[in-house]
């Protein structure tokens, strides 16, 4: 019964509205869609590179609308790495990701060492922005967090936000870009080295 | 079964035969179908004889089988006041108590096809009015057989029409020459009595039948317009007034009920908070949340009606992953598979409905192309073998046991009484849905494989005796309980074949607990058809939560053993069998169940583990562990 230790899971967290799923579906599937499906908790699987070998990107896509707060401390716990989304065209929305931050910081203690990004998605529709920019940063200062403006529907910056979080992951190397026969060759390197070893 | 069908055809035109028509009256003994079958199809006569309260039956079934006086025939376990109405059994309030145990049940003049015998249930219940005490106590067996069994014959829709239809004629003016003065009331009450006591008895559930709805409104109209005229009617009409209204059935215009709270049903929603709550019964228009897996363990959870068709699951999941828009026509069709844990698959067809309650404790919902469907696999075991001590090892056998039962008796509350029948016979009818029933049988394999589980996953042999020691306490004060569902389930456990075989461990149990358990798997001995159980059952009083896979059984047994048609016209003694079985159901919870427990954080920290286990439901990998554990035990 193994536990699937090698994937990386990270957890997307944000208020109702704010575009959680358009990120996460514009990453995996590269699509986007107008419409508004509220969700109640979804996870894509990717696979990605994790210190020179193959594993599984986890991506928890949770709810915004709905009141679980049990399922929140389950995800918060079991999570890696997280991304905290607002939506440029409400400052409620980043008000809404304090009580969640702090939770973060409760359930996982040294905050510093998790990855941790600040995203303000919808970047496109400056004309409604409530929050700015520089609004934005000051939070990912006070909370030692990185930043990114985003936007699912241009598809912009979507590709980076993940990539970005992974980079700031210091305990293992993961990243986005995997070639398939590079990494079987690193595989069978290290299954070498693991003999020798032995030997 | 093909001999078995020409058997009781024969039988049954033997039936028809006998049957003298105009007759009146008592009907002349007849032969049943079932009895004349029965003595070489099964050696003993099935639990009605030892489960109590089926004296009734002594004019049915089993007369001749054994004489009414013989020593074979138990006492009834439950006495006239324990039928009595209120006592939570729900519906019982037609059936006075006295009348209930001595009389004889009498079944109908004469057999009568589907269409008609409404006519004559409602002629028997009209003409039994002269009675002093309203009808007669044969008559309220037949109401409450009827009502009860109604839907073998003719679906609910129908017979409440034919309700419908009898007041109306009994309203036409003039009234036909032939009927006496009093005839039409007489006729309005027989009507509004078999509907009081449909709406007694289906309750709840009738919010989920929409069409039958519409029949009892428009009957309820009917009978409301001219409910001035009928004093003789009064008490009757009011009755049904109460009933309408805490049946909720929307009789002004559509007010529909908003936003239903959504209920978590599985368990992958561990929801401490919710599952602490005492369950209430789950509807076919409850909404639910589930989670559907991709072949790569990816995952959409949907809201969806519990009634939801596989289509309808469908279509929500491939609006989720966008399927629809973006790649019309790549895309194929996607099917909808329940896998185990073992990785057994099963394709679930687009038009099957209530799905959700039919799966297996492990399976889960997968929804694929038929091109991916053989790369399927189920998902990992959630569950791991802890070397410490588990949650078990620190909790009172006896709290365990307590809150064992204290759930185990919420879900079989949950459980309407037409869902046994609706279970059993769906067959033959529109599917209602058995949500509740479904839920408690799960609920009873689970706790079989909970303690094989947790025996399994303790790999100190000291500490595993300990465990067998502390589930076969568990069992001895649940049968105290009279909780015979959760008994059965952890014997059943503690048989299951990968904790039987650890001889080692089974070794240094205490003699004292190794008679105990042999006492126990003799009280749960299935020969001579559960004998020593139901001689057990029959001693209890009720509050009792009867082992409920055995009255499935029964029903089964019931059901197949004798047609529901016999050349067309109703086989009345079989309905009158199933609707005891059912009665004798009511009859366990005819009151209700009390346990003590204080409310301290450990205590709601066992109800907590109590109600929500993962457990291994493979059976292959409880093998494994078992023989990791004892390798070479025989």
């Amino acid at each position: 019964m193994p536990e699937q230790s090698n994937d990386y899971r990270v957890v997307v967290f944000g208020a109702g509205g704010v575009g959680k799923s358009s990120l996460v579906l514009r990453f995996v599937k590269g699509t986007f869609r107008d419409s508004y499906i509220p969700t109640i908790e979804d996870t894509y699987r990717q696979v990605i590179s994790c210190d020179k070998s193959i594993c599984t990107l986890q991506i928890t896509d949770t709810t915004g609308s709905h009141q679980f707060p049990a399922m929140q401390r389950l995800s918060i716990s079991k999570g890696h790495a997280f991304i905290l989304v607002y939506s440029v065209t409400s400052r409620q929305s980043l008000e809404e990701l304090k009580p969640i931050y702090e939770q973060i910081c409760q359930i996982k203690g040294d905050t510093e060492s998790i990855p941790i990004m600040l995203v303000g998605n919808k970047n496109d529709e400056d004309h409604n922005r409530e929050v700015q920019t520089t609004d934005g940063e000051a939070m990912a200062k006070k909370w030692k967090c990185a930043f990114m403006e985003t936007s699912a529907k241009m598809n912009h910056n979507v590709k980076e936000l993940f990539q970005e979080l992974l980079n700031l992951e210091k305990r293992r190397t993961v990243s986005l870009q995997i070639d398939g026969k590079k990494s079987k060759q690193q595989k069978r390197k290290e299954k070498l080295k693991g003999k020798c070893v032995v030997m | 079964m093909k001999p078995l069908e020409k058997f009781l055809k024969k039988q049954g035109s033997h039936l028809a035969a006998r049957a003298v028509p105009g007759s009146g009256g008592q009907l002349p003994r007849r032969q049943s179908v079932s009895k004349i079958l029965l003595p070489g199809f099964l050696k003993e006569p099935p639990e009605d004889l030892t489960e109590g309260g089926t004296e009734t039956t002594g004019d049915g079934r089993w007369l001749e089988l054994r004489p009414p006086d013989s020593a074979l025939r138990s006492p009834t376990s439950f006495s006239s006041e324990e039928l009595s109405p209120g006592g939570g059994g729900g519906g019982e309030t037609q059936l006075s108590p006295e009348s209930v145990p001595t009389c004889c049940w009498v079944p109908l003049a004469e057999p009568e096809n589907p269409d008609r015998l409404v006519g004559r249930v409602l002629e028997r219940l009209g003409g039994d009015l002269t009675a002093p005490h309203g009808h007669g106590c044969g008559a309220d067996i037949l109401l409450d057989d009827i009502v009860l069994t109604h839907s073998l014959f003719l679906p609910t829709e129908q017979f409440l029409h034919q309700l419908y239809q009898h007041f109306m004629t009994a309203s036409a003016i003039p009234s036909p020459p032939c009927w006496k003065e009093d005839e039409a009331v007489h006729r309005k009450r027989a009507v509004l009595i078999i509907l009081l006591h449909f709406l007694e008895t289906f309750k709840g559930i009738l919010q989920e039948e929409e069409k039958a709805g519409k029949v009892i409104k428009d009957l309820y109209l009917l009978i409301m317009k001219d409910a001035s005229l009928y004093h003789k009617l009064e008490d009757e009409i009011l009755k049904l007034h109460q009933l309408v209204e805490t049946v909720e059935l929307k009789v002004t215009e559509e007010t529909h009920p908003s936003s239903k709270q959504v209920k978590p049903l599985f368990r992958h929603f561990r929801r401490i908070d919710s599952c602490l709550q005492t369950r209430v019964a789950f509807r076919g228009s409850d909404e639910i949340f589930c989670r559907v897996y991709m072949p790569d363990h990816s995952y959409v959870t949907i809201r969806s009606r519990l009634s939801a068709s596989v289509q309808d699951i469908l279509t929500s999941v491939t609006e989720k992953l966008q399927y629809s828009d973006e790649q019309p026509t790549r895309e194929e069709a996607l099917i909808l598979v329940a896998v185990a844990s073992s990785g057994e698959k099963s394709v679930l067809q687009p038009n099957e409905e209530c799905v959700f309650t039919t799966l297996g404790i492990n399976s889960h919902l997968f929804a694929c192309t038929k091109d991916t469907f053989p790369s399927l696999v189920p998902l990992p075991e959630e569950i791991q073998v802890s070397p410490g001590d588990t949650e078990i090892h620190r909790m009172e056998a006896e709290d365990v046991a307590n809150h064992l039962t204290a759930f185990h008796w919420e879900l079989f509350r949950c459980v309407h009484e037409l869902e046994f029948v609706d279970y059993v016979f769906h067959g033959e009818r529109g599917r209602r849905e058995t949500a509740n029933l479904e839920l408690l049988l799960q609920r009873c394999s689970e706790v079989q494989h909970w303690v094989a589980t947790e025996v399994l996953l303790c790999e100190s042999v000291g500490k595993r005796t300990h465990l067998l020691k502390k589930f076969i306490k568990v069992a001895a004060v649940c049968k105290q309980h009279q909780d015979m569902l959760t008994f059965y389930a952890v014997v059943i456990g503690l048989n299951n074949a990968p904790v039987s075989r650890l001889r080692l461990t089974w070794e240094k149990l205490p003699g004292k607990f190794k008679n105990l358990f042999r006492k126990f798997e003799n009280l749960t001995d299935p020969c001579r058809n559960h004998k020593s159980y139901r001689e057990v059952l029959t001693r209890m009083k009720p509050p009792i939560i009867p082992f409920v896979p055995l009255i499935l059984k029964d029903l089964t047994f019931l059901h197949e053993a004798s047609k529901t048609l016999v050349d067309g016209l109703v086989n009345v003694e079989k309905l009158h069998s199933v609707a005891e079985k059912v009665r004798t159901i009511r009859k366990c919870r005819s009151r209700p169940l009390c346990l003590e427990m204080e409310s301290s954080p450990q205590q709601l920290q066992t109800k907590a583990y109590v109600r929500q286990f993962q457990v291994i439901d493979n059976q292959n990998l409880l093998f494994e562990l078992s023989h990791k554990l004892e390798s070479n035990s025989q």
